[in-house]
């Protein structure tokens, strides 16, 4: 392959200087999230006689995990596209897919991995120690109750819409990531319900006495039937457009910019 | 190494750079000089890569910089005036420890040499430091990295007096023979004795792309008591008056830089035509 486009050696210097730059961050990161259960356990000791609950845990270890995996951008890379800040990283001698991979590998699997490993290893350590108070483990939980396809899917597009955004805005970031959200929300249901309505129109719903059963989820992604109501088609190919195509269109357009933007 | 031609840049609707070409060779120090806003700091952008010509090419080491390529990269650095950066919180040794790997001629003997030279404490956090001192580190890792393109926007800026005196010595001393140097400034004397040839931009456009040889055998700098008529620009100095002429076989002279980039202001099209 050509040695301008991409070399295993640079994005192992890229990922050295990564971890290098950034190890306070993560030192203090790593820290914060071991000392998470430590610190829940004391308080829940403290305020009764029970530990904190496997629910409660387990909650608190799915939200951290979806927080920091989908503004992970912002946490490692929020300065690339500065016009200033920026140019330590525009002006390293790497190529922008080899920059590209190792920022979205940063994100995907450093970032949930740093959770998997700190404050799952810190609640299994608890639950070691002390598993009178401390029951069960959040990481067996999360991966057999709450870990779900359509939940990573939704996780992985959400990441994939900061990380654009984190290339697309240069300032006020947060702000306008945020306000971009809800404008797409809205658009996409304000189409969801002008197909309800043209559906509505044409009589769609006239022998259904007002129950459909979509149950697309127990289907595969690509999964059509000729016989299926056009409802059920709509939402198979919402949620495509949800989980295939928008991801797809964000990790392009991001590359797109970074090949491209101007400082 | 660097060919320009026929280049125009925009901000928007504003013409920055209007069709201006050039030519930039290797072992040389270019000191691109202009008023403010003339286009010094777009230009070195377009050359580093970080900004797209609007019309005409823009060509390093034979290839189109916009494409930032790793090869490309590694053979150049550019030093911006403000250093936001490089202000990080770790010191410029930590810098130069997690950046140097991608500068294969990267010296870290000569990094420390310089180091020390500017006497700047190599294990302070660069977020600690005053301007002029992480302008120094960031100058020390620049020329370390040996880099055949070296595009520094006013380096001189933050620097005291002796440092000053101290950066143009190690540019001399340290900037390998075979590495061009694009200097660009508006404090024309902190360069004096250093940048051969000139290049005056104004209005969009190169006025001068020239070598001091060819400016001294084309114009003559003098001091006189009285203003003689057929001077281009004077400027009262103790002693006298620094009278920029045409050189009519009136032989060599040291050429000064801020009188002729005055008189270049005052009679850009004759000394336009004069030194092209």
């Amino acid at each position: 392959m050509n040695n301008n486009i991409f070399q295993f050696s640079r994005v192992g210097k890229l990922f050295r200087r990564t971890f290098q730059q950034n190890s306070k961050t993560f030192l203090n990161n790593a820290l914060v999230l071991a000392g998470l259960p430590v610190l829940f356990l004391l308080i829940a000791r403290l305020a009764s006689d029970e530990g904190p609950s496997l629910l409660f845990r387990a909650n608190l270890f799915t939200f951290l995990i979806v927080f920091l995996f989908i503004f992970s951008p912002f946490i490692y890379y929020y300065s690339y596209n500065h016009s200033k800040k920026g140019l330590s990283e525009v002006m390293l001698p790497a190529s922008v897919l080899e920059k590209f991979i190792v920022q979205q590998m940063v994100c995907m699997i450093f970032a949930p991995l740093m959770i998997l490993v700190f404050y799952g290893g810190s609640d299994a350590l608890m639950t070691l120690l002390f598993p009178m108070y401390h029951e069960g483990y959040v990481i067996t939980h999360f991966f057999n109750n709450i870990l779900s396809t359509e939940g990573l899917l939704l996780t992985f597009l959400s990441m994939q819409a900061v990380f654009f955004a984190n290339l697309f805005f240069i300032r006020r970031k947060i702000l306008k990531t945020i306000a971009s959200f809800l404008v797409i929300n809205l658009l996409i249901g304000i189409v969801v319900l002008i197909v309800f309505k043209v559906m509505e129109s044409c009589g769609y719903f006239n022998e259904l006495a007002g129950h459909v059963d979509i149950r697309v989820k127990d289907r595969g992604l690509f999964e059509f039937y000729a016989g299926d109501h056009p409802l059920v088609t709509f939402s198979m190919i919402l949620e495509i457009f949800m989980e295939i195509i928008l991801p797809i269109l964000f990790i392009i357009g991001s590359y797109r910019i970074m090949k491209t933007n101007r400082y | 190494m660097i060919k320009i031609d026929n280049l125009s840049f925009k901000y928007g609707k504003k013409e920055v750079l209007n069709d201006i070409s050039m030519k930039l060779e290797a072992g040389k120090i270019y000191g691109l000089l202009g008023e403010n806003g003339v286009g010094k700091t777009t230009l070195l952008k377009i050359i580093s890569g970080l900004q797209k010509p609007w019309k005409g090419s823009c060509s390093v080491f034979g290839e189109d910089p916009f494409k930032r390529t790793p090869s490309f990269l590694s053979r150049i650095f550019y030093l911006p005036e403000e250093l936001e950066f490089i202000q990080n919180d770790y010191s410029i040794r930590y810098f130069a420890k997690i950046n140097a790997p991608f500068y294969p001629k990267f010296d870290k003997e000569k990094f420390e040499t310089i180091l020390k030279e500017f006497e700047v404490e190599g294990d302070k956090k660069l977020n600690k430091l005053s301007y002029g001192q992480v302008k120094k580190a960031a100058l020390s890792f620049a020329i370390a990295t040996n880099a055949e393109l070296l595009l520094l926007d006013e380096p001189s800026n933050g620097l005291d007096i002796p440092s000053k005196t101290l950066f143009r010595r190690i540019i001399v001393q340290y900037v390998s023979d075979n590495t061009c140097t694009l200097i660009s400034t508006h404090q024309v004397r902190d360069l004096e004795n250093l940048i051969d040839p000139i290049i005056i931009l104004d209005n969009k456009a190169v006025l001068i792309n020239a070598s001091l040889e060819k400016i001294s055998e084309k114009l003559y700098f003098g001091l006189y008591s009285s203003v003689p008529a057929n001077a281009l620009y004077s400027e009262p100095t103790p002693g006298g008056y620094l009278c920029v002429m045409q050189n009519e076989e009136m032989g060599e002279s040291k050429v000064n830089i801020e009188a002729l980039f005055n008189a270049t202001m005052h009679h850009k099209t004759l000394i336009r035509e004069l030194l092209a």
